[in-house]
């Protein structure tokens, strides 16, 4: 693994992808609490006719001028939508649907018409050159550098810079668009400079990595911190550090174990990480939480088996073994192979919880009676669920409750 | 002032003048394109005073309080807060928005929203440190929500989440406060909470206008009332304003005219595009 930081050309694949990466998650973490994370879509596919006219304005591919014709459209884009929605009374995703769509085919149909010749091409756009990424190079300060190192450089930069500057100001227009408006915060204008700092990164990304990857690297990463994380500062933590694993994992795998495309290999990379997320994390993931339901039927059952058998042995009746395929069959074995339960009968730490539930039982069946005052026949079922989730300082609030009420009694 | 005909028939009622008051409205319409909401409000609401606003579903509270914050532009009138206008009034407005309105899955703490509060007061790009955190603590205290700092918002009750945001609202530490139902699906300790605190800020001169559903509790809660269905019905002083009469003028008669003329205005609408169509 060690083999991808000692070649020179390969480190530097790697660094373009891990900074280009962060640069997206950081932008993805606001757009996916602002429940706009295919705004990234639309911005990334959305720029391109401004790319391309900036080229064929000037002939050039230098940055500045597609920089400004990205910027441009981006503006465009968000317009356009933003007019479609307020004015044409189209749906918000719709209308930013339609317009991204249309200018994305404008960007191509230009890219056939008129660049035919020269080396701007679909596919770059769209998976970007990240491979030759060692041999596009440009001197800055008598250092030479790979092109797209710089700019995604530059870019994750900006980035940092903007965030911390308007840290809390985003966050109050995600949250509460409404206080931040009554703070007198330019709502407006905070959420366009959002806009431009997502074209910012999707452009200066674009060419780097491709559209597919800036559009995979603002929604994924974020999202999968969504599931994580309650806080947002963590939120923004784990949102790069998935999007660097993303772009290591997937830099090493599409290198050297299957040839594959780069920018490809970390959006997939990605994914996986997502589903990952889905199935394992602590909180809400669906295996913990399979887990947990588990191990509390199999705890509710096991100190049901025990009670029984403990109030069955005192009448002197047999007790009988749960059927083996079961949830109470499986609460048996473990009793049985951890020596709580020998031949029907309780013992030990087993008995000991025999009778505390029993106590329970009991205890709450008179709190029912006595001071809920509901009738004999509605005591005995709710008292055997609500049993197993009476704990330590619930017990002794009922048995408080139990002798004070006992004493006008006596 | 002058009125003619329909504009004279809704401006039947004004509210008693009074001197510098809180928050003046004068002649205020609000339109959601071209459905008008509120009709020619003109009130006042005085300093130091809880004020309550009622009225039936639909009766532009939420849009009243709105149109106070600044969140929505009306299509005529001005409002004036501490006697500048509104849009020059450098006067700061807390909010308790209405629970619906927010969203309970972002990814913040209780301690989070309530240091939202400062935000103002640090100013551009300052991060919050730990002058604005024991700020927030006092608040949150003062809501007794101390020992729930670390949780996430999603996590409380309603009533709680209730007593986080006014707790937010006095961080911000504004002389106006608007609630939109602060009293909606509480239980009996946030109410009894929440009055203590409106109690503490009358005290403190706090001018608060609250959206209020519970016509049980406008007496005991409220020294000054509005009533509100789409035009202003009555304010003033709950002890002479809180009458039968205004309530059944309030939630009872159709104001038939008033709907006349939404429809002949939503016709005009409906007219144009089918005209496009066509």
């Amino acid at each position: 693994m060690m083999q991808i930081f000692l070649d020179p050309a390969m480190f530097e694949i790697l660094l373009v992808a891990c900074l280009a990466t962060v640069s997206c998650s950081m932008v993805g973490v606001h757009l996916t609490l602002r429940n706009r994370a295919m705004l990234g879509d639309a911005i990334a596919h959305g720029v391109v006719p401004g790319l391309v006219l900036g080229f064929i304005f000037t002939g050039s591919r230098d940055v500045a001028p597609m920089f400004i014709g990205a910027m441009v459209s981006a503006l465009l884009l968000s317009f356009l939508a933003e007019w479609l929605r307020d004015r044409a009374e189209v749906d918000g995703g719709a209308a930013l649907g339609v317009v991204f769509t249309t200018l994305f085919s404008l960007g191509i149909v230009l890219i056939e018409m008129f660049t035919r010749e020269v080396d701007l091409d679909a596919n770059c756009v769209l998976y970007g050159l990240i491979e030759f990424t060692h041999f596009q190079r440009i001197e800055i300060v008598g250092i030479s550098l790979p092109r797209s190192l710089v700019s995604v450089s530059v870019a994750l930069l900006i980035n940092i810079i903007a965030m911390m500057l308007c840290w809390k100001e985003w966050k109050v227009c995600a949250f509460d668009p409404a206080l931040a408006r009554s703070m007198r915060l330019p709502v407006k204008a905070l959420e366009r400079s959002l806009l431009m700092l997502v074209a910012l990164t999707a452009v200066s990304c674009f060419e780097a990595v491709g559209s597919i990857l800036v559009v995979a690297m603002i929604a994924v990463p974020a999202t999968i911190a969504g599931i994580l994380c309650n806080q947002f500062g963590y939120m923004m933590i784990v949102s790069c550090i998935v999007g660097l694993l993303s772009a290591f994992f997937g830099t090493y795998s599409a290198v050297y174990i299957i040839d594959t495309n780069v920018p490809g290999m970390i959006a997939v990379t990605a994914g996986g990480f997502l589903f990952l997320a889905v199935f394992l994390a602590p909180s809400r993931g669906l295996l913990p939480v399979a887990l947990r339901m588990i191990t509390w039927r199999l705890r509710v059952a096991k100190e049901d088996l025990l009670a029984d058998s403990l109030e069955l042995s005192k009448k002197g009746n047999q007790f009988h073994a749960p059927a083996f395929f079961s949830i109470s069959g499986l609460a048996h074995l473990q009793l049985v192979i951890f020596g709580q339960l020998r031949s029907g009968r309780p013992v030990g730490r087993g008995e000991r919880i025999a009778k505390t539930l029993l106590r329970k039982r009991s205890l709450w069946q008179r709190f029912a009676a006595d001071r809920l005052g509901l009738p004999s026949d509605h005591l005995e079922s709710p008292a055997h669920r609500i049993e197993h989730h009476l704990d330590e300082s619930l017990m002794e609030l009922l048995e408080e409750g139990d002798e004070s009420a006992d004493r006008p009694a006596h | 002032m002058e009125k003619h005909g329909f504009a004279q028939c809704l401006h039947d009622c004004k509210g008693p003048e009074m001197k510098d008051p809180a928050i003046e409205i004068h002649d205020l319409t609000m339109a959601y394109r071209e459905k008008p909401v509120l009709w020619d409000i003109d009130l006042s609401i005085p300093k130091g005073s809880l004020c309550s606003v009622i009225g039936p579903n639909g009766a532009g509270k939420s849009t009243l309080l709105g149109c106070i914050l600044g969140t929505y532009k009306p299509a005529n009138g001005w409002i004036k807060i501490f006697d500048v206008p509104r849009d020059q009034s450098q006067e700061l407005i807390g909010f308790v928005p209405q629970r619906e309105s927010v969203d309970w899955d972002f990814p913040i703490q209780v301690l989070d929203v309530v240091m939202m509060g400062t935000y103002r007061s640090l100013g551009w790009f300052r991060w919050p440190g730990k002058a604005q955190r024991d700020w927030a603590m006092q608040c949150l205290d003062a809501v007794g929500m101390a020992d729930f700092k670390s949780r996430q918002i999603g996590e409380l009750s309603g009533g709680q989440q209730q007593r986080v945001f006014i707790a937010r609202a006095l961080a911000q530490d504004t002389k106006i406060i608007l609630m939109d139902e602060p009293f909606a699906g509480v239980d009996a300790a946030t109410e009894v909470t929440i009055r203590e605190i409106l109690i503490d800020l009358k005290k403190a001169q706090k001018t608060v206008v609250i959206v209020h559903h519970d016509l049980q509790t406008v007496e005991d809660f409220f020294d000054h009332v509005l009533l509100l269905n789409l035009r202003l019905v009555a304010a003033g002083p709950t002890a002479t304003t809180f009458t039968r009469e205004n309530l059944l003028r309030t939630y009872g008669g159709k104001l038939t005219l008033l709907d006349e003329a939404a429809e002949a205005v939503r016709r005009i609408r409906s007219g144009r595009s089918t005209g496009k169509r066509g």
